[in-house]
């Protein structure tokens, strides 16, 4: 049962601008995160794209304009009525040593809990619904650190699920998964968005699986949107060549019919040009 | 109280405990009290046989008659304003130290991480040798000195280190800094004092126990009975500020803030032990890992950490009396000797023995 | 005893889209000295500066003697002039010493953070400076060991004994000697006999009379008989840890890919560690524990030649020395007719400068 659209929290970046010390990487950035769907942010390294993320979540202070969610700038609440309505996973997130994979998802109810509420019913249900969402039920006893990167990467995402935010922002997500588990965690992130309403943010490098997950894709180039809309608008060679400075053809994806982007190599473009030209008519 | 708090669940060795009406609940490591009652009890076991050894051995029927009033005046002398002061001490100081040790490890997720770095020792330590060489002030005095002294430091190692906002790895360099300069004072008063004034400042910087009455106890309860509760009430932000500035920041926690609150407490905590017993090595250091060893990794091991500092001190302190009797040696010899080797040993065997092993 | 951290975790430092620990290096990698030439001529010109600093520590001290005269000393030497042999026999071996030492510990402290990959490791942390006490101390105390001369032999061997033990207990278990488990095993170790120290030193208040002059580090009275005693070991160190300038720079970059690329790990390791206890060893044998210079000048040099060890030994064994002569000249000046030791005056002239420094860039970290 999908939830209304309508109820969903917006977040809006206005005339943003990001810096690290005297170094801005991202100047006058306007996004609006379409409620209750899921956006991917996609660009060439060093872009901005993690920067964007972290000033939207708050992690970063703007050095000009605002990030307004559901209309009051970010920065102006207090901390934990944002934790319970947006949720980030960082980058490089760091496990305590020894901490097992149920204890650890419990720290994502945090937001929820108080000094004298610190484990309610209701957080002991969020963290048995987080894991049974990540298939890590059975992984609940064991150590964080003796997993594999796939499985640690799982048991994250069941800590942001455990917050149970209503918005949620993954910084390369899948980053060390196999293309199984790739597969699995963003069918299970396309899934809480349809079956719950959840607003996804996610930064992706593969841009294929960008392509077939989001509705709303945005690439950007040096701190700048350099294209937004659905996939197959975003996704086509003259945009992949501009953003991410590599040619290609696109083609739609037999499977799924969102676009599928096929680099190619230098050396053999002048080739492939021509089969390309075959291929695409049959 | 309206709601009775009953146990929940009980698997995977976690209680809980839930007053649904109250919408109050806890959850605790059933371990980690497990270890906390008995480590307390073995302290609590040695403090009461501290009572009733020493140069004049008195039975424990007459120190229980002594500590509640009745007994011979001598014996009544001895109990209560010799052992009885000295033994809480004792089991304060390593309280305090503990506790502060983990606190520090655990925001620094480094277990050689210690109050030293923040120059609670360096401060206290030229504060006390300038008050015994220069002022030669009565023991009173040079606890308030070492107070003063580790206080004035921490602040100005804060306020050196501050750029907008504290990082961690400034503040420890400054601490440095700061450190060795203070250590430079202390070095410099030492040579050039009076022999017997070098003396007595050299045992004060070893950490001793010798002739701590009620006027020492006072202050460790003091700060423990405030910054125990405190610590353990911040304890739910240190668990979310070990995953990292970020993941801590994205789940609402102010991270800046706690941090802060966190070395503070931590930091008076050690001030107040360092006042009152001096220096006393490695009990800081080496009493959150035998806790975290007992415990195991689910648990912050904060009381834990507590309990063993208790009872590693009060333990070297009888041992420190009784060794060499009539000779005392300072409990900060002892800790070492006892702390070091369980160190080593641990090295020895370990799989993991802290970040990167 | 020194405090060994790890590096702060990646949250805690200021993340950017190419990933914290990339730019990091990037941005500390470049030193205030950037190109070869620089790093070079900014050498040649530092160790101008330190030979005009040696000159001045022969020319200045407690007893003031014209800089004619000092000049007569070396060219027109007079056997009966006091002042000549103030100069010939006192001041010119002290300020050899002085040099010697400094470059000793400003290049052990390089080194040790270069394997230890921990840019908060000193020398100490190998038991170096515990080990040394502990044996002047029983050298007192049970030999009546009373002369310089004397303390230098017991302090080398107990400087040597604990590094072996803190490098062997180290060296247990899987992994070998990793700077996590060096660094506890040199705590515990230190910590032990620290306290081994301290209660031989409370029981006889002779030998806490004569240790606490040690202890404080020094260039008193230290003359070319010292001098002779340490050299040799100073210049095998050296050479050791110089020619260590290649692995270490390899070591920096993880143990697996400094195996991928050909080092050979535990043997850089053992000859690094030798290295660092021969030059600490001697050094502290030499002048007593001096402390500060080896943990904060490797940091100085780093920000300014950049992390490449090539340059930053070479770096460390120049502003070493200015530090201590330095201080040591201070010391001597500002407190006459009688004189400041040199273990107290250094870190009271460098600490202001290492915290602005501290202040001002962000330091290397590797």
């Amino acid at each position: 049962m999908t939830t209304s659209r309508s109820t969903a929290h917006t977040l809006v970046a206005d005339g943003l601008r990001l810096a690290y010390d005297e170094r801005v990487i991202v100047d006058g950035l306007c996004l609006t995160v379409p409620p209750g769907r899921v956006t991917v942010i996609v660009g060439a390294n060093a872009c901005g794209k993690s920067t964007l993320l972290r000033g939207l979540a708050r992690l970063l202070k703007p050095n000009g304009g605002s990030v307004l969610l559901d209309g009051d700038d970010i920065a102006r609440l207090p901390t934990k009525a944002v934790a319970t309505r947006l949720g980030i996973l960082p980058q490089q997130p760091i496990a305590p040593e020894g901490i097992t994979v149920a204890d650890l998802v419990a720290r994502g109810r945090h937001p929820h809990q108080r000094w004298l509420r610190q484990f309610s019913s209701d957080d002991e249900a969020a963290v048995d619904a987080a894991l049974a969402a990540t298939a890590t039920a059975d992984l609940a006893d064991r150590c964080v650190d003796e997993l594999s990167g796939g499985q640690r990467q799982r048991v994250w995402i069941a800590l942001a699920l455990a917050q149970g935010t209503p918005l949620m922002l993954l910084d390369e997500p899948t980053t060390f998964l196999d293309l199984a588990h790739q597969v699995e965690v963003l069918d299970l992130l396309a899934e809480l968005n349809e079956s719950e309403g959840r607003t996804v943010v996610l930064v992706l490098h593969d841009l294929n699986l960008a392509g077939r997950y989001a509705h709303h894709l945005v690439a950007m180039k040096d701190g700048a949107i350099a294209a937004q809309g659905p996939p197959a608008e975003v996704i086509t060679a003259e945009i992949v060549a501009d953003v991410f400075d590599l040619h290609c053809l696109v083609i739609d994806d037999p499977v799924t019919g969102t676009p599928l982007v096929l680099p190619i190599p230098s050396r053999h473009r002048r080739q492939a040009v021509a089969a390309a030209a075959e291929l695409v008519a049959p | 109280m309206t709601a009775p708090v009953l146990p929940v669940r009980r698997g995977d060795r976690l209680v809980v405990f839930r007053a649904s009406r109250l919408g109050w609940s806890t959850r605790v490591h059933a371990r980690a009290i497990a270890v906390t009652v008995v480590v307390l009890g073995v302290a609590f076991a040695t403090f009461a046989w501290s009572l009733a050894v020493g140069d004049f051995p008195i039975p424990i029927g007459d120190v229980l008659a002594a500590l509640v009033g009745r007994g011979t005046p001598d014996s009544a002398f001895i109990v209560r304003t010799l052992r009885l002061p000295r033994g809480l001490t004792a089991l304060l100081v390593g309280a305090a130290f503990g506790l502060s040790g983990a606190v520090f490890q655990r925001l620094a997720r480094n277990p050689l991480a210690s109050p030293d770095i923040i120059g609670v020792n360096a401060g206290a330590a030229a504060a006390a040798v300038f008050v015994i060489v220069i002022l030669n002030g009565s023991a009173n005095q040079v606890t308030f000195g070492a107070l003063a002294g580790s206080t004035l430091t921490a602040l100005a190692i804060y306020f050196l280190a501050y750029q907008r906002g504290v990082s961690g790895y400034r503040l420890v360099l400054v601490g440095i800094g700061v450190t060795a300069v203070l250590g430079s004072v202390t070095s410099y008063l030492l040579t050039r004092a009076e022999i017997f004034d070098a003396q007595r400042a050299s045992v004060w910087l070893t950490g001793s126990l010798n002739g701590r009455g009620w006027e020492h106890v006072r202050p460790v309860a003091a700060a423990l009975a405030l910054l125990l509760p405190l610590t353990i009430a911040l304890a739910r932000h240190l668990r979310v500020l070990e995953l990292g500035d970020d993941a801590a920041k994205g789940l609402g926690t102010r991270v800046e803030r706690s941090r802060a609150a966190l070395l503070l407490g931590a930091t008076a905590l050690a001030a107040l032990a360092t006042a009152s017993a001096g220096p006393v090595g490695f009990v800081a250091l080496v009493s959150p890992q035998i806790a975290r060893r007992l415990v195991g990794g689910r648990s912050l091991g904060l009381v834990p950490a507590a309990a063993c500092g208790a009872l590693l001190l009060v333990a070297s302190d009888l041992v420190g009396r009784r060794l060499f009797a009539p000779t005392e040696l300072p409990v900060g010899i002892i800790t070492a000797i006892l702390g070091a080797p369980y160190l080593l040993f641990l090295l020895a065997r370990a799989h993991r023995v802290g970040i990167g092993g | 005893m020194s405090v060994v951290l790890d590096r702060p975790a990646p949250g805690e430092a200021a993340p950017n889209p190419e990933g914290p620990a990339d730019s990091q290096r990037r941005r500390a990698g470049t030193g205030l000295l950037a190109s070869g030439w620089t790093k070079g001529a900014g050498l040649v010109l530092a160790a101008g500066l330190l030979v005009f600093v040696c000159f001045a520590s022969v020319a200045y001290g407690a007893k003031p003697i014209a800089l004619a005269t000092v000049w007569d000393a070396f060219w027109g030497y007079d056997p009966g002039s006091n002042d000549h042999l103030i100069v010939r026999s006192l001041r010119v071996p002290r300020t050899g010493i002085g040099l010697a030492v400094g470059a000793a510990l400003g290049l052990s402290g390089a080194v040790m953070q270069g394997v230890t990959r921990n840019p908060l490791a000193d020398p100490g942390i190998l038991g170096i400076e515990a080990g040394a006490a502990l044996a002047v101390v029983v050298g007192i105390y049970s030999f009546g060991v009373g002369s310089l001369t004397g303390y230098v032999w017991f302090a080398f061997a107990g400087a040597a004994m604990a590094s072996l033990v803190v490098y062997s207990l180290g060296s247990l278990g899987r992994g070998g000697a990793t700077p996590v488990k060096l660094a506890l095993a040199g705590a515990a170790l230190a910590s032990l006999l620290s306290s081994f120290t301290s209660a031989i030193l409370l029981f006889d208040l002779q030998t806490l009379d004569q240790f606490r002059f040690w202890v404080v580090g020094s260039l008193v009275g230290r003359d070319a008989d010292i001098a002779m005693q340490v050299l040799p070991f100073l210049g095998v160190g050296a050479v050791l840890a110089v020619g260590s300038a290649r692995s270490l720079n390899a070591l920096a970059l993880g143990d697996d890919l400094a195996r991928s690329l050909g080092q050979r790990v535990p043997l850089a390791r053992a000859v690094c560690a030798l290295s660092v206890v021969i030059l600490c060893g001697a050094a502290v044998a030499a002048a007593g524990p001096i402390g500060f210079v080896g943990l904060t000048i490797p940091h100085v040099a780093r920000a300014i030649c950049g992390p490449d060890y090539r340059w930053v030994l070479p770096w460390s064994m120049v502003l070493a020395p200015m530090l201590l002569l330095g201080a040591d000249i201070a010391g001597r000046v500002l407190s006459r007719p009688g004189e400041l030791q040199v273990g107290i005056v250094t870190a009271v002239i460098g600490a202001p400068f290492f915290i602005a420094l501290v202040r001002r860039r962000k330091l290397a970290e590797l």
